[in-house]
């Protein structure tokens, strides 16, 4: 997975729980909750849906990580490099 | 004698008059189950799933989709399946009459399940919230990109359930016929609508009285902290899921906030069935409801409350609700602690006699013995409805519902 990839799937995950959220619409830097206006039900269900499609395990201890887009896409990154190796 | 059952138009909340009836997903001759969903149903309040509520094998199958019916409407009729003779035999002309009309008027199955298959294999659908991994090649990905198809609403007809560009001409073919009787902005307004009249009518005719309490959730909010801890995201508990659990309980001890008062007196509801109001994204609410909450596990209520978040605020991804949760609700909870207030003092929805409303978690200094320390507590509200309940049981409930906040492990 390289970053490209990695990105359209996070805005998919977003998309899958907010349909109206652009990628235009969001800043990388802050949080997407914020950002996309998502309550906690959304945020969990937004993780669900990145873990289905990148199918990298996301546990609790990434959540905090998981909450910029900047950050998500180093992170899934990071997961995604130790697995195939 | 075999008991024949109607299957009538149902009634989705007490401000329905009318529905349509989209798509059947069942024939004459198909078993189905209490709970099985076995139509397709266009309301006001957005397309529904509508559900078996009797076990049975179909005999008849009296209208056709794409009209619309009063409620109580006759559309289709069950024989009682314990009954091993006089098996009945399927009306072939009818059910060649209505795949005809689908065929005709192009009407394709708006989700995966059930009409494809061949097999009566309702129990697909009726598997609890899980999102389906889409199977597309990058060719399909692509043409579903550059006519904007949400790839997760086709569905596929290649291996596996995977989508193939066939799926995708299919779609583009339906785009022509509007299966929606209301757009958007119509569903909106009805809603408005509903909201409104439904409100006016319980401040109109409730006498409400509201009491609130502020609750210590320190010991709730670190049960959820060990619970969650390493899990994944479909394991993850939030503390309504807790609340609900703990407001269930609580109304075991305290039944006169559970149920209906009609016609001038009040009817205790034969199981808890709490209502969960859920804001949606563009305006407006949806209060589906969880069935019987007190015979759940915290992670049950949890599973069944991120699906229905998930599917009230996807309908017009026609991800839909159940019928059976927007009918027999027997008490109500509004949650706006995240949207940062910090008390609601909620409107009955009637012919409910409670609400409950929650409060955000604030922290606040407690006093513990000689000690201050930092704690966090909850404002939860309680509105009832004066003809049924008094203050005294009011505040009994309140006080014995933060003593089960107290134990969450025994929750």
């Amino acid at each position: 997975m390289n970053k490209i990839n990695i990105e359209s799937f996070i805005i998919e995950a977003i998309q899958s729980v907010a349909p109206e959220i652009e990628k235009s619409n969001i800043n990388r830097d802050e949080d997407i909750r914020e950002e996309c206006d998502l309550d906690s039900m959304d945020f969990i269900n937004y993780l669900e849906a990145l873990q289905e499609s990148t199918q990298i395990m996301i546990r609790e201890s990434d959540y905090p990580r998981l909450t910029t887009l900047t950050n998500a896409i180093a992170i899934i990154q990071d997961k995604s490099e130790a697995t195939q190796s | 004698m075999t008991k024949s059952i109607d299957i009538a138009m149902p009634s989705l909340g007490a401000d329905m008059t009318e529905g349509m009836l989209v798509e059947w997903l069942i024939k004459v001759g198909d078993k189905v189950k209490h709970g099985d969903v076995i139509a397709v149903l266009e309301t006001q309040k957005g397309a529904i799933d509508m559900e078996a509520y009797h076990d049975g094998i179909v005999t008849e199958i009296l209208v056709k989709p794409l009209n619309t019916f009063p409620v109580g409407k006759v559309l289709a009729r069950l024989k009682e399946i314990n009954s091993k003779h006089n098996l009945s035999q399927p009306n072939k002309t009818l059910v060649e009459t209505i795949e005809k009309t689908h065929d005709t008027q192009k009407v394709k199955p708006i989700v995966k399940p059930v009409n494809q298959s061949k097999k009566n294999d309702i129990k697909k659908i009726n598997k609890r919230f899980s999102r389906h991994r889409i199977t597309a090649s990058p060719i399909v990905r692509k043409a579903a990109k550059a006519h904007q198809i949400d790839l997760s609403i086709v569905s596929g007809s290649g291996f596996n359930g995977a989508i193939i560009l066939k799926d995708i001409t299919a779609v583009l073919n339906e785009r022509n016929f509007k299966i929606n009787i209301y757009t958007s902005d119509e569903k909106l307004a009805n809603m408005r609508k509903i909201i409104a009249l439904t409100m006016s009518e319980s401040k109109k005719e409730i006498p409400h009285f509201y009491l609130s309490l502020n609750i210590p959730i320190n010991k709730a909010q670190k049960w959820l902290q060990q619970t969650n801890q390493d899990k994944a995201p479909q394991e993850h508990i939030l503390l309504i899921a807790l609340l609900l659990k703990a407001v269930a309980n609580t109304l075991e001890k305290y039944p006169r906030l559970n149920g209906f008062y009609r016609n001038d007196h009040f009817e205790l509801a034969k199981n808890i069935n709490i209502a969960n109001v859920i804001s949606l994204r563009s305006g407006g609410v949806l209060v589906p409801s969880i069935s019987k909450v007190d015979q759940l596990s915290v992670r049950d209520i949890m599973q069944v409350l991120r699906g229905m978040t998930f599917r009230s605020r996807s309908i017009d991804r026609r991800e839909r609700l159940r019928s059976s949760a927007l009918s027999d609700a027997s008490i109500t909870i509004a949650n706006m602690g995240e949207r940062g207030v910090d008390r609601v003092f909620g409107i009955i929805y009637p012919p409910q006699v409670a609400i409950i409303g929650f409060g955000r978690i604030n922290r606040v200094p407690q006093v513990c013995g000689e000690q201050i320390n930092i704690g966090e507590q909850l404002n939860v509200c309680l509105s009832a409805d004066h003809r049924v309940v008094d203050g005294m049981l009011g505040a009994k409930f309140l006080n014995s519902l933060a003593k089960k906040l107290q134990n969450p492990e025994q929750l």
